[in-house]
């Protein structure tokens, strides 16, 4: 499946992930590792099984390579977390709606919240410091990985985005945020046709009797 | 008379000591010595008994010399590693009678003399029109080339696949136990041993050849998924994870991408069905029986058994082994022959 950006990213692109401590490079690996993962689903299993494996493998591999340059996990009531080393950046994984990655349009996350996120988001809004337990020190900003996965034809098209969401009461899908910063879709596919199942192209080789 | 070198040569092959021959064969392991060396010639009597010992048919150790060979073989037990070589130069005293009845292509395996294996596996792809696209079946692609392909019996099995050059023909001797995938890259990379005269890196070779960097550059996208690199695999033919290793080599996979491919690929079963077969002894196998000559009759020119001529080719041919019905026995001659086939493995 391909992976490609639709469109090429920009400087501003890299600058505003660069002021959160984060590269296109991190990103795309946890894309690609739920997306991946998204194929060994159980074919009987829960038809959310897909988006699920999705998730875990997006956060897994998330905070796999930002725990490798000095970011620390944030399991808080299993919110899946990670937390900038120096910078008061807190990162998360959303999916979004078919408006992700599309500045101006109206971005909603799939699902509401829990107390975890919502505590969080909290710390978004300048007037208040966070009542996260483990971050109480800081004023964090809550940030998400938005991302939204769409079948085009044979191809996986996945819209992204990194958004900070405004504090959005627990219960409720988030849909008003406070900084947006949409990145052009990753797309992968379309499987190649198969080909050659029946083994290797054949050569005739000349054998010739003498007598 | 005894050939002392036949003699020497049996015995390997059936991965018996001097001493074990002796006791068999109830005379000294001192003479045994003796024999092999040529410092005394045994009675016919004697010959007859250490025949029977080792297994062979009668005739088979006063027959010409039969060529030494020099190989490398995977670290393995010096038995089973003598055995092998053994049954190698028997393969080749086959190779030299199907020459005398059958003209095969010319050997055009070229050399290459650089720490480069690489450049070496396109070189040969270009030599061989082939630069970018996946290889035909390797076997016979090796064939086609003068190369002369055998199986190892499955008792040698443990000796690996080897390859090396003798009078000027290049012979490569495939593991009968390996995997459809592995008989196949066994094959590339044994082509690698004969083409890399300084010692390369085979492995490196066999994967380029199968593999060729602008092939799969062009083919394959950066960070294909589990099922784009199973996908790709078939169209390849190689294993999945060949493919996977080739593609993190060539910067088309990230390291963490590519343990994430291997580890859904260690949950799956895939690859290829079949075994490739040789089409020379398909068709050295097929015109002989059209003329009348069975595998049977083969192997008593060569004073082998049709064991022995079966585990030459197994694999790499459907051969037929003769059975009750074969109409050559001696006292069946006035008998309707009805050849009892069966499959030995493709």
């Amino acid at each position: 499946m391909r992976m490609s950006n639709a469109t090429e990213l920009t400087a501003d692109h890299h600058a505003q992930l660069a002021d959160l401590g984060l590269r296109i490079d991190h990103l795309d690996e946890a894309i690609w590792a739920g997306v991946d993962a998204r194929a060994s689903a159980p074919p009987l299993g829960p038809t959310n099984g897909a988006g699920l494996l999705d998730w875990i493998h997006r956060v897994g591999r998330l905070r796999e390579v930002l725990v490798a340059e000095g970011w620390t996990r944030v399991d808080k009531w299993n919110a899946g977390l990670v937390q900038h080393p120096t910078r008061p950046v807190v990162l998360g994984t959303l999916q979004g709606n078919r408006h992700t990655g599309t500045l101006g349009a109206p971005l909603r996350s799939d699902y509401a919240k829990g107390p975890a996120i919502a505590a969080m988001m909290r710390g978004n809004d300048r007037d208040q410091f966070t009542l996260f337990d483990s971050l109480h020190t800081h004023e964090w900003k809550l940030w998400f990985l938005v991302t939204y996965p769409k079948q085009e034809g044979e191809r996986l098209v996945v819209l992204r985005e990194v958004a900070q969401p405004e504090p959005t009461p627990q219960g409720q899908v988030v849909d008003r945020w406070a900084h947006r910063i949409t990145l052009p879709p990753l797309v992968f596919g379309p499987l190649p046709t198969p080909r050659g199942t029946e083994g290797p192209d054949d050569i005739d080789v000349t054998v010739t009797l003498r007598r | 008379m005894l050939t002392p070198s036949r003699l020497a040569l049996a015995r390997a092959r059936r991965g018996l000591t001097v001493v074990e021959l002796a006791s068999k064969a109830g005379t000294s392991p001192a003479s045994i010595g003796d024999y092999e060396h040529g410092r005394r010639h045994p009675r016919p009597a004697t010959t007859a008994k250490l025949t029977e010992a080792l297994g062979f048919p009668a005739g088979f150790l006063e027959a010409d010399d039969v060529p030494e060979l020099e190989v490398v073989t995977r670290p393995a037990p010096k038995r089973q590693r003598d055995a092998a070589i053994s049954a190698a130069r028997l393969a080749i005293g086959f190779d030299a009678w199907l020459t005398r009845a059958f003209t095969f292509p010319e050997p055009d395996v070229p050399t290459w003399e650089h720490h480069d294996p690489e450049t070496a596996a396109e070189m040969v792809r270009a030599r061989w029109g082939i630069p970018h696209r996946p290889a035909p079946n390797m076997v016979h692609l090796l064939e086609a080339h003068g190369v002369r392909v055998f199986s190892l019996p499955q008792d040698c099995a443990a000796a690996g696949p080897f390859s090396c050059r003798h009078n000027g023909t290049p012979y490569v001797f495939l593991d009968p136990t390996a995997t459809p995938d592995q008989a196949r890259f066994d094959t590339a990379r044994e082509l690698g041993h004969l083409t890399l005269t300084r010692t390369g890196d085979a492995q490196t070779f066999a994967t380029a050849f199968l593999l060729p960097r602008a092939g799969v550059l062009a083919a394959v996208p950066r960070g294909a998924l589990t099922e784009q690199v199973v996908a790709h695999s078939t169209t390849w033919h190689v294993a999945p994870l060949t493919l996977a290793h080739r593609l993190r080599d060539l910067g088309l996979l990230t390291r963490p991408q590519y343990t994430a491919v291997c580890a859904q690929l260690a949950r799956r079963t895939t690859g290829m069905a079949r075994r490739e077969t040789s089409q020379v002894l398909t068709k050295v196998f097929r015109t002989l029986r059209a003329q009348g000559t069975t595998p049977h009759a083969i192997a008593r020119e060569l004073l082998l058994d049709v064991e022995e001529l079966n585990g030459l080719v197994f694999g790499l041919v459907l051969t037929a082994l003769p059975g009750e019905g074969d109409g050559n026995r001696e006292g069946d001659r006035d008998q309707p022959a009805t050849p009892h086939l069966t499959l030995v493995r493709r």
